[in-house]
Order: structure tokens, then C-alpha cells, then sequence
């Protein structure tokens, strides 16, 4: 068994860390961030799918997403998801698609407690109106706060969980929409060594869209690669609730500054 | 604190440029809302304009036209131009799940509203239909507007709004349409007006290259190719009294949508509609006298020139053809391009004369004139963009023709088909309606408007029509029990005035004590005809039928006008009632996933209510049989005396609406019928819905033959016989379903009634109990009566004594040929008689008895347990096979290779390796016959039919204790 520090400090290559990022909201609202504030940049390729032949309704949603984090200090980050590229096409007796920049995310996040095994944080996030070319009048402004936690028994393993609420409302002139959830994780994450893990989650959403959003499983895979780079693979199922989605999945690169 | 503000002041930035200046303003649920006026850009001045709304009160006069449908309670919006009728949210019709749409659009004192309907949605699915729950009528300091707030129909969480507003001196209505999602799904919208034409009726012309009265083909799954962006869209209906319709958009210079027969639909192009996005869309809703779309492509321009500051000019000129009379005895239309795209197209008026707007960038114009359907004329002109006088335009010369018929010796109303005499006149004259519709040879005259329609012509007296050049042969018969007048090989060109006179005479075919009825037809007060009323009813006199049972799509119709004007009340009974017509998908099949309707249901009789919803008909979306017997008994129908007839019974769909109850409940014929409902379509036969009064079995007869070509009578029957089977028994009905001169020959088929009430001293309550009871039968020609001892067809089951034979007797004017009597028992041909007399001369007069013999039952039927007899007479059939397994005959042997198997179905290439398949047919039908030949000259006045009767079941109770059905 390799020395122990702590969860954060354990790990100081690429690898990423945390709750399965993959979201299934715009903007990855309600989806936690790890703990461990770190300082990187990234590119991510995601999609999802939703395949309803009985209502002869489908989409196809692609997402290409530049993300980047900077760790203010060890307990603390800011961070910047924009999503450059998104194709939404929509499959249904008349279909539409359209191509354009996607949603941008503004977050930031502190630990409130760092025990150790224990680390307990606070995140949020503003999700910013800006596919511009989708939303073509009106677009949602969300926003998500909540705690996220980790406990790490050892360097191994990980088991993570957060709540967070969110929180979307329109702007752009027309009716509001105001719309309010929350959304809980529980997972963990195998390490069994430091370039490689796997990651699984159980995500539950209640109130944003129904009395149950979703219940979900989420897995993820995630390598490092040298001493910087990071490559996660990434997925989610879900398995009930008022969730349209068949699946989802993205593909991660990670450079760790 | 720089930083943490960025996102925030982007944010305020972000939210101004997503807001422009047009926001929704009545999204919110508040009632009291007030969208502005729609198109504040187009302004129309005039002397003594004025603007009005008012919700029509109980016996206040509506406005008139062949489509009105304006009840008590709808809002009529009017001006000195157009007056325009929304419907009350209570009255809703055809497509769209509530009112709040337009339904009658006519011009301001002409009375020609020749509209279904124009309603909003965002797809084509049903729940993407706008679903109102508030109606505002706004006459407020000159403002003259209706305003409806609701929801999509299958979104609550989508709201969306109209407003409709007149003004005075504008040719039609200003419409704007906020809409907004709600809900947390990305969806697909292409918010539009969707004009629901029905078919048979407007055509579509969008300004395109190639495009015009061209558009392509489409189905579910190749609608995207079929849209196109144009800068408007009229529709005429191309006949007079008509109207033409069009719409403009005035938030961009092009709209998007797609146009059939059934329906356009324009708006914005399709995008996109995530959550919380919204849209706003205005434009102009615009009427015009037709015929044709000119009267409309003019305002279409000139709205353009408001909007976009587009200019146009004038063309005018006159159209000449020696030897025709345009605009009297002939039609001829005019089409002005630039070359590529053509921009409107032109009815001369009775002189000759146009004038029509094009815009005012073409150079050098072209110049189409069709007449008869084919171009006749096809040249340019310079215009240089300025207005025009083209002068005048002589087309070919053209010969005429006067006719005249006497029945009897006596002129009198009379159906003349002119028909090409030789295959070069037929390929040289054959021609579409602008490429819709199935082709006429010649096409004298738009096939579903009045006469001439198609190659038909209405006489009464000498009447004068226009020919291209050719040699033709005239046909007419007073229904199908007289003689066949002919007058052949005719040449006509210019140079001759030609006149035929057709000799018709009445033959004792029909049997005493009986009265001939047609008990489905259809004029313009159904959706999918424009034959006017009175047009209409001098097709009933030509018919020379008896009773006629008139059956609009959910509307009554009691021609009263037409019947009084013809004199006709004295010789055809109407009966006035409705068939309801489904158009509002829903589920009522567990085991079938995707929506329906519950086919076609015939409700005589129903009071006629001239200023009620449907005219005294019931709402009839979304419920099963059952529940619709029911709501009609509510709205008037008397279910005492009047009958219920299932129509049509099995088939596929029309505009994606199941019109066959048989296929739309998935009944399998090989399987018995389910006598608990378990959601079953099996079971939905006996069901009774909940809070009905009736179960969905509760009908009285059903249709066996069903138009002039009897082409799914196969099928038909295979229900009659599979009901009878197991002792379910309903009367069978042979209807024309005629709803033009051209769609069927009003009165062919036919029921032929024994009854003990005559046309002297009519009485409905005995009429309908015999035909409930099935004391008659069905026929295109030949009268077929079979009858055991004293007992004839019916439902009432008898015993037979031993040593009983079937006695059998079959007539039929000359013309009819009638080749075999098939011998029905249980569902099984068991005799097939083919020594019947051959006419000598199928233009005469004699050979009317064909038949008379006998067969010992004991040849016929088992050797015990209860049997039913139908009797048919006629060609023989096409021998067809049931490939999908379901107990029906589907597919003939299409390619003649002596078997029937996926190879004739036309959708299959190559084998699926099933042994049910999934897609079948088409059926066969008996093979085309050569020129000359009997089955032709039939055709003549028949077409595409071959002769048929049959009679109703002769019921054998042979164990005494009632019918209980048999073994086939």
C-alpha cells in the first residue's frame, strides 16, 4: 500500500476525480464537482440520446466543451465550462436540428471541512443563456448550490456523494418557467493504482421536472496519461423517473496544470 | 470584485439581445392580457370602411357559402371586405381539438365561404394542435379582435395564444401567435397554419421554381423533403362559387411549409424548441373571390409591397379560342412566370378578359394557357417590369357539341359521360387537374366541382359544351334498370357544330313493391366535395333512384334550396342524415401502439339545423362506437325508427385517418370475437364503453358494396359472412359514396328496398325497419332474387321444410352483363351458375330476364345445424388470397404468374420469409376489358366497376331454436 496523505493530495497526476461529471440537464446542473480543488483544462465530447417510437419522438444531442478549473488554494476553485459546439437535432414527423454554441457554466466550490479520510465542500454554479443559435428567444438561466463530500478509507478508495439544489428560470421576454429541484449522488471510486480508476454513481433527482426526475447509474473510467494528462470515459443510464433520456456518454481530456 | 460580477454582466448583456422588442405578452395566464396588433407594417385605406365582431346569437344568420359551417356561438369578424368566423371553443372541427380556429372565410355579400377550416399547430401530430380554454372578443375603440389563450393539446406546459383582428378595407384577417415551451424537453416545432383542405377541393400554389400547382409527394417519413420556402401561398378551388385563400408572413420575407390535397401548412421554417424558448409569429390571412388563385396572389403582392416594399405590376389581356366560348362551355386557365417560377395563376372572366399582379422584377414574362387541361398556349413576352397589356391570346380553335337526353321520350335530368371513341383521341385528350387528382379524358371540367366535371355532364335539355378536337362516343342512362343511349364515334373539331341526341328508356328490371335508395352520398357540406347543392341534386334526379339518405361528413345537409328550385320534392325522399368521419387520433386499442379513429358511421335520420354546430350532427372525436351511437341519439338522431350503418368496413387510411372500423379494431377473421373486453381490438366488437347507452356492436347494417367500382367488396363481405357466421346479423347496404360527378356515379350501387311504403305515401318509420332488416339487395345492374318457398332475404331466421329449393331469378338491362350466379353458403360458394342469357344487343331493349332457376337445398347446404344463403350475380371474381393472415383477402395474383404470394404485393422486393405478411394487397380486380367488349360498355356509364348484386342472408333455422350462426 502506497503512503497515505490525504484523498486530495493522494493524487497529483491528470486523473480526475469525483462524481461522474456527465449530467443530464443543460449546463450539467446539479452535477457535482470533486472535492479536490485542482487547476486544469480540458476538452470534452459529449452525447445523448432519447429514442420514443411509440411517441415517434427522438433526439440526438452532441456537445463539444472546453472546461477549465483553477484552484484559488488547496481548498478552493473556480471554474468555467463553455460549451463551444452543440447539435441538438430533434426526430420527430417534423424534424429540426440545429448547430451552435451550447450553455456556459461559471462555478466555484470550498471545502468546509478536511478531515481526514473525510473532506466536505461547498459548490455552486451559474448556467448562462448562451446557445444563442438554439434558443433563439428565449433560454434558460439556471443556477445549482449544494455539498459535496468524500470519504477515502484508503488511497484506493473513494465514496463520494453530494446534494445539490438547482434552480432554472427563462430570460429573453417571455413566460418565466421557474423550475426548482434537487439532486442526490452517492458513488465511489476505485483506485488501484494512481494512472487508473473507475468510478460509479447512483443519482437521484426529485422536483425539477416531476415529483421523481430521474434515478440513474452512472460509470466512468479514468486514466492518467504521464504526469499531466488525464483521459476519462464516461456514462450515463437512466433507469426511472420522468427522464426521456436512453443514455448518455462523453469523452474527457484532462490537462493538469 | 471584478471578477465574480463578469458572469452576471454578460448575463444582462445575453438577456437584452435574447429579448427584442416583440415579446409574448399573453403567456402567463393572465386572461386580461392584450397581444398587440398583429403586422402593424400593412395599412389599407378606403371610403366607407368599417370593421365589426359579434358572437352569432341563437337564429342569427350566418355567413353563407358551400363551406359554412358557422353555428350559434361562433365569433364572426367582419369588414366591408371579407367576413371571417371563428369558432366557439365548444364547436371545435375537424383537426383541431377545440375551436378558436377559422372556419368560414367568404367575401363580404358573395356568401362563398368554400372553406374547412385554418388552425394553429406545431407538427403534425395530434397533440401538437392548439387546444383554447379562453375566447375574448375585443371591439374596443375601433379595435375588432378575438383573442384565444389555451395550450398545446398535449402540453399543458406549453402555452400559446392568437389573436385575430380585422381592419377596415383589408382583404382578410391579421393573425399573431405566441407560443412558448414550457416544459423541460427540446421539441421539434414548426408552428404554422395549417389549412385544412379535405381534399377534392383547393389546390395549393406556392411561387417556386417548378413549383406553382406542383408539389412533390409525400408521407410520414418524406415530409421534410416536401418543404420548400415561398414567399406566400394561395389556394383556389378553381370553380365558381369559390373563394381563394392564401396567407403572407409578416416577420419574414418567406415562410416554410408543405401542400397536398389534404392540407397545407406555412409558417416559420421548422427549428428547435428547447425549454423555455418561445416564439412569436404574424401574418395575413387573405380571401378573395376565385376562381383560381390570381384574385389571391394579387393581394399577396401587394401585402408584400407594405411589407418588404416589393413592387408589382398590372397584366392584363384577353383569351380568345374560335369555335369556344371561354369562360361559358369552356374553362381556360393562364399561368404567368418568369420562366423559372410561376406566380399566379388566372381564370379569364365570362369575356375572356384578365388581369393579374406579378412582381415587378420580370423582365420577360411567360405565358402559359391551359385549356381542357393541356397547355394550349405557350409563349413570352417583355414586359421590362412595367404594367402590361398583353392583347389578346387565341388559342387553337375548338369544336362544340350540344346534347340532349329524353327518358321515356321526355327530356329530363340525365349524367352524359363523353368518352374518348379511339386510343388517340383518349391519349391525345387525357389530362389532371394541375397534376392532382386521377386523370379525365377529356377533363371538360374540374372533376369535383359541378358540371362539367371530369367527362360528365348534367342535361337537361339541350346543353352545349366545348371538345378538343377528336372523335368521342356520348353514354347516358336514367340509373342502371333502363336502356343504355349512345351516340358513337362522333368527330368533333372546329369546323362542325355538332349535336347528339341520346334516346334512354325505362325497363321493368326493379321488382314491384320496391323502392331503390342510396344511402351514402355526399355534396359540398362535406369536407372533401364541392359539387354544389344544386348540381348535386340534379345527379339524385339523373340517378332516377328513390330514396337517398343524405350522409355528409359530420354535417347535415337537407338541399333544401336545390330541391325546391329543380321542383324535385315530389320525386326523391331525402332522408337527412350524417356520417361521421373521424379525424382526431386517439388510442382505443391495447394492443395496437399508435393513435386512431374509429372509421365511418352513417346516422339516419337526423334533423337538419341550419344554425346549429354540424347542422344538427354530434360531436363524434375520440370516443368508440358506442359512445358516438350515443352522442348522436343526444344530438337528434332517432335510433327508434333510424338505422346505423357501418360503412366501409375494412381498409387502410386516408390522411392518416383510419376510415374502416374492421381494420382500425385489427379484427382477425380467423379467430372468434372476444365476448369480454380485455382491450383487445377482439374484444372491442361487443364492448360498450363506458357511460354509453350503446355497446359498439349496436349497429344495424353494414356496407357491403361500396362505390362504383366495388373494389374492396372482397373484403366486405369477408365481415358479413365471418358476423353471420357466428350469428351476429346485420343487414347489408350497397352505397355509391358519390361525392362529385366524377367519385363515384350517385346511385351506383344501390340498395333495392322491398318495402311496403311507396314514394306516394312515403313513410320513413317503415322504410328504415325494412332495411334494418335486410329485406333487400345491393346492386350496380343486375337484380338478383332468391327466395325459398315463400320465405325471401332478410334477417329474420325460418325453417325450411324438407325437399325445399332455392328458387332464383336474375334481371338486368341489356348493357349489364352477368356472367355467373355464385350460391353463398356459410361464407362458401358452393354452386356457381354460368348458362345465363346473353343480350343480344346491349343497346336494346329485350333479353332482360337472364335466369330463372331452382336448386334443391339439399344440394346446397350441410347435412344439418343452421346455414345462411346470399346469392350473388355478376362477373366472376378475381381470385385474391389473405397473405396477412387475418382472415381477408388482401392481394391478388398481380403479376400473373398463377400463384399469389409477397411477389404480388407491391410493396414487397424481395421475400420478408414469413408466413404472415406484414404489408399486402393490392386485391385484384375481374381483368380490363377490351374496347367494345359487354364489361366495357358497362364501363361507359360504370366506370371502372363491374356489374355485382347480391342479396341479403337467407336464415335457416333447421334445429327450431333460433339462428345461432353456423360452420362455414
Amino acid at each position: 500500500m502506497m503512503p497515505y496523505a490525504s484523498a486530495c493530495e493522494a493524487v497529483e497526476n491528470g486523473i480526475a476525480s469525483g462524481e461522474v461529471q456527465l449530467g443530464l440537464v443543460d449546463g450539467d446542473l446539479g452535477i457535482a464537482r470533486s472535492v479536490c480543488p485542482t487547476t486544469r483544462v480540458g476538452f470534452t465530447a459529449g452525447g445523448a440520446a432519447i429514442i420514443e417510437t411509440e411517441n415517434l419522438y427522438g433526439r440526438i444531442l452532441g456537445t463539444g466543451t472546453l472546461k477549465g478549473s483553477l484552484a484559488l488554494s488547496k481548498r478552493s476553485e473556480l471554474y468555467l465550462s463553455i460549451e463551444g459546439l452543440r447539435y441538438d437535432s430533434i426526430i420527430a414527423p417534423i424534424s429540426s436540428s440545429g448547430l451552435g454554441p451550447g450553455y456556459t457554466a461559471v462555478g466555484a466550490g470550498t471545502q468546509l471541512v478536511n478531515h481526514e479520510p473525510m473532506t466536505l465542500a461547498v459548490q455552486g454554479k451559474v448556467v448562462l443563456p448562451t446557445a444563442f443559435t438554439i434558443d433563439t428567444h428565449g433560454a434558460p438561466l439556471a443556477m445549482d448550490a449544494g455539498l459535496v463530500g468524500s470519504w477515502s478509507p484508503t488511497v484506493h478508495w473513494t465514496v463520494h456523494g453530494s446534494v445539490m439544489g438547482m434552480y432554472s428560470m427563462a430570460v429573453g421576454g417571455g413566460p418565466l418557467f421557474p423550475r426548482g429541484g434537487v439532486t442526490l449522488d452517492v458513488g465511489g471510486e476505485w483506485r488501484p493504482t494512481f494512472g487508473f480508476s473507475v468510478v460509479v454513481d447512483g443519482r437521484t433527482g426529485f422536483l425539477y421536472t416531476d415529483a421523481l426526475d430521474v434515478v440513474s447509474a452512472g460509470i466512468g473510467i479514468r486514466g492518467a496519461i504521464g504526469h499531466h494528462a488525464g483521459l476519462a470515459l464516461e456514462a450515463v443510464k437512466p433507469l426511472a423517473g420522468r427522464e426521456r433520456t436512453l443514455a448518455g456518454a462523453e469523452l474527457r481530456f484532462d490537462w493538469r496544470i | 470584485m471584478t471578477r465574480p460580477l463578469l458572469p452576471f454582466l454578460a448575463l444582462f448583456s445575453l438577456t437584452g439581445s435574447l429579448t427584442g422588442c416583440d415579446t409574448p405578452k399573453c403567456l402567463d395566464g393572465d386572461d386580461s392580457c392584450l397581444m398587440p396588433t398583429p403586422c402593424p407594417e400593412v395599412t389599407y385605406t378606403c371610403d366607407g370602411g368599417y370593421s365589426e365582431v359579434y358572437t352569432l346569437a341563437d337564429g342569427q344568420t350566418a355567413p353563407g357559402g358551400m363551406g359554412a359551417l358557422a353555428a350559434t356561438g361562433d365569433v364572426v369578424l367582419g369588414n366591408d371586405k371579407v367576413v371571417v368566423v371563428i369558432d366557439a371553443l365548444d364547436h371545435p372541427h375537424f383537426i383541431a381539438p377545440t375551436g378558436g380556429a377559422v372556419l368560414d372565410f367568404s367575401i363580404r355579400g358573395q356568401d362563398n365561404d368554400s372553406l374547412r377550416h385554418i388552425f394553429t399547430a406545431t407538427g403534425l401530430l395530434p397533440e401538437e394542435a392548439a387546444h383554447y380554454t379562453s375566447l375574448r372578443v375585443i371591439d374596443d375603440n375601433g379595435t375588432t379582435a378575438v383573442q384565444v389563450l389555451g395550450t398545446l393539446d398535449g402540453y399543458p406546459d406549453i402555452p400559446i395564444a392568437t389573436r385575430y383582428e380585422i381592419r377596415p378595407c383589408e382583404p382578410g384577417v391579421r393573425v399573431r401567435t405566441e407560443i412558448a415551451n414550457g416544459t423541460p424537453d427540446a421539441l421539434s416545432m414548426y408552428l404554422t397554419d395549417a389549412f385544412y383542405w379535405g381534399d377534392r377541393n383547393s389546390l395549393a400554389f406556392t411561387p417556386r421554381p417548378g413549383g406553382g400547382f406542383n408539389h412533390p409527394e409525400f408521407g410520414l417519413s418524406t415530409i421534410t423533403d416536401a418543404f420548400f420556402d415561398v414567399p406566400y401561398m394561395v389556394a383556389g378551388m378553381h370553380s365558381a362559387p369559390g373563394t381563394t385563400y392564401g396567407v403572407v408572413s409578416c416577420d419574414a420575407e418567406t415562410e416554410s411549409g408543405f401542400q397536398s390535397v389534404y392540407v397545407s401548412a406555412m409558417g416559420p421554417p421548422p427549428r428547435p424548441f428547447p425549454s423555455k424558448d418561445w416564439q412569436v409569429y404574424e401574418r395575413f390571412l387573405l380571401a378573395s373571390n376565385g376562381p383560381s388563385v390570381s384574385g389571391g396572389a394579387d393581394i399577396a403582392l401587394e401585402l408584400r409591397n407594405m411589407l418588404w416594399d416589393e413592387a408589382f405590376v398590372t397584366i392584363t389581356g384577353k383569351v380568345e379560342a374560335p369555335g369556344g366560348h371561354i369562360g361559358d362551355t369552356m374553362r381556360a386557365a393562364i399561368t404567368l412566370s418568369d420562366g423559372d417560377t410561376p406566380w399566379t395563376n388566372i381564370v379569364p372572366n365570362a369575356d375572356g378578359t384578365f388581369s393579374a399582379r406579378v412582381p415587378a422584377t420580370i423582365q420577360d414574362l411567360g405565358i402559359e394557357v391551359e385549356a381542357f387541361g393541356q397547355v394550349a398556349l405557350s409563349t413570352t413576352a417583355n414586359i421590362g417590369g412595367k404594367d402590361t397589356d398583353l392583347g389578346t391570346l387565341t388559342l387553337p380553335a375548338v369544336g362544340e357539341v350540344s346534347i340532349n337526353v329524353t327518358i321515356d321520350g321526355e327530356e329530363d335530368h340525365a349524367l352524359v359521360f363523353v368518352i374518348p371513341a379511339d386510343d388517340a383521341t383518349e391519349e391525345s385528350v387525357s389530362s389532371t387537374t394541375f397534376g392532382a387528382w386521377e386523370p379525365c379524358a377529356p377533363l371538360l371540367g374540374l372533376p369535383h366541382g359541378g358540371s362539367p366535371g371530369c367527362n360528365r355532364v348534367l342535361v337537361d335539355g339541350e346543353t352545349t359544351i366545348a371538345l378538343p378536337d377528336g372523335n368521342y362516343d356520348f353514354y347516358s342512362a336514367a340509373g342502371p334498370f333502363s336502356t343504355l343511349g349512345a351516340v358513337t364515334n362522333v368527330h368533333i373539331d372546329a369546323s362542325t357544330a355538332q349535336s347528339v341526341l341520346l334516346e334512354v328508356a325505362t325497363l321493368p328490371v326493379e321488382p314491384d313493391g320496391t323502392l331503390s335508395g342510396d344511402f351514402h352520398v355526399h355534396g359540398s357540406a362535406s369536407f372533401d366535395s364541392e359539387i354544389p347543392d344544386l348540381d348535386r341534386v340534379k345527379a339524385f334526379l339523373a340517378s332516377r333512384i328513390d330514396v337517398i339518405a343524405t350522409t355528409d361528413h359530420d354535417s347535415v345537409n337537407d338541399y333544401a334550396a336545390a330541391v325546391a328550385e329543380l321542383g324535385a320534392d315530389e320525386r326523391i325522399e331525402l332522408i337527412t342524415g350524417s356520417e361521421s368521419t373521424g379525424h382526431l387520433l386517439f388510442h382505443f386499442r391495447d394492443d395496437y401502439s399508435f393513435p386512431q379513429v374509429i372509421g365511418h358511421w352513417i346516422f339516419w335520420p337526423i334533423p337538419y339545423d341550419p344554425t346549429g354546430p354540424y347542422r344538427g350532427s354530434a360531436y363524434d372525436e375520440k370516443v368508440e362506437p358506442g359512445m358516438l351511437f350515443t352522442k348522436e341519439q343526444e344530438a337528434g338522431w332517432d335510433a327508434d325508427i333510424g338505422v346505423n350503418q357501418l360503412n366501409h368496413p375494412f381498409g387502410g387510411t386516408q390522411f392518416g385517418r383510419d376510415y374502416s372500423w374492421g381494420t382500425a379494431a385489427g379484427f382477425d377473421l380467423t379467430e372468434p370475437l372476444k365476448a369480454e373486453y380485455d382491450g383487445t381490438g377482439q374484444s372491442l366488437f361487443f364492448h360498450t364503453p363506458d357511460g354509453a347507452a350503446f355497446s359498439n356492436a349496436d349497429y344495424d347494417v353494414q356496407e357491403v358494396m361500396n362505390g362504383s367500382k366495388n373494389e374492396n367488396y372482397l373484403q366486405y363481405r369477408a365481415l358479413w359472412f365471418y358476423l353471420l357466421n357466428q350469428g351476429i346479423l346485420r343487414g347489408g347496404t350497397a352505397n355509391s359514396d358519390s361525392h362529385s360527378l366524377t367519385e363515384n356515379v350517385l346511385g351506383t350501387p344501390r340498395n333495392v328496398v322491398f318495402t311496403s311504403t311507396t314514394m306516394d305515401d312515403f313513410d320513413l318509420a317503415t322504410f328504415d325497419a325494412d332495411v334494418r332488416s335486410g329485406h333487400m339487395i345491393g346492386t350496380n345492374g343486375p337484380i338478383v332474387l332468391a327466395r325459398i318457398g315463400t320465405h325471401t332475404p332478410g334477417l329474420e331466421p325460418f325453417t325450411p321444410a324438407d325437399g325445399d329449393v332455392l328458387t332464383i331469378d336474375v334481371s338486368a338491362a341489356p348493357w349489364v352483363p352477368v356472367d355467373e350466379v355464385r350460391v353463398v353458403v356459410n361464407g362458401v360458394v358452393v354452386k356457381t351458375i354460368t348458362d345465363l342469357v346473353v343480350p343480344a344487343d346491349p343497346f336494346g331493349s329485350d333479353d332482360i330476364a337472364r335466369l330463372s332457376t331452382t336448386v334443391p337445398l339439399s344440394e346446397l347446404v350441410p347435412a344439418s345445424g343452421d346455414a345462411w344463403i346470399v346469392v350473388e350475380a355478376g362477373t366472376a371474381l378475381a381470385d385474391n388470397a389473405d397473405l396477412d393472415c387475418n382472415g381477408t383477402p388482401d392481394t391478388g395474383d398481380n403479376n400473373n404468374d398463377g400463384t399469389i404470394d409477397w411477389r404480388d404485393v407491391a410493396e414487397l422486393t424481395e421475400d420478408p420469409e414469413v408466413d404472415c405478411l406484414d404489408t399486402t394487397g393490392p386485391l385484384a380486380e375481374p381483368p380490363e376489358p377490351e374496347r367494345g367488349d359487354p364489361d366495357w360498355i358497362f364501363r361507359t356509364v360504370t366506370p371502372s366497376g363491374y356489374p355485382l348484386s347480391f342479396t341479403n342472408p337467407l336464415l335457416l333455422d333447421r334445429d327450431g331454436n333460433g339462428f345461432t350462426g353456423s360452420t362455414p
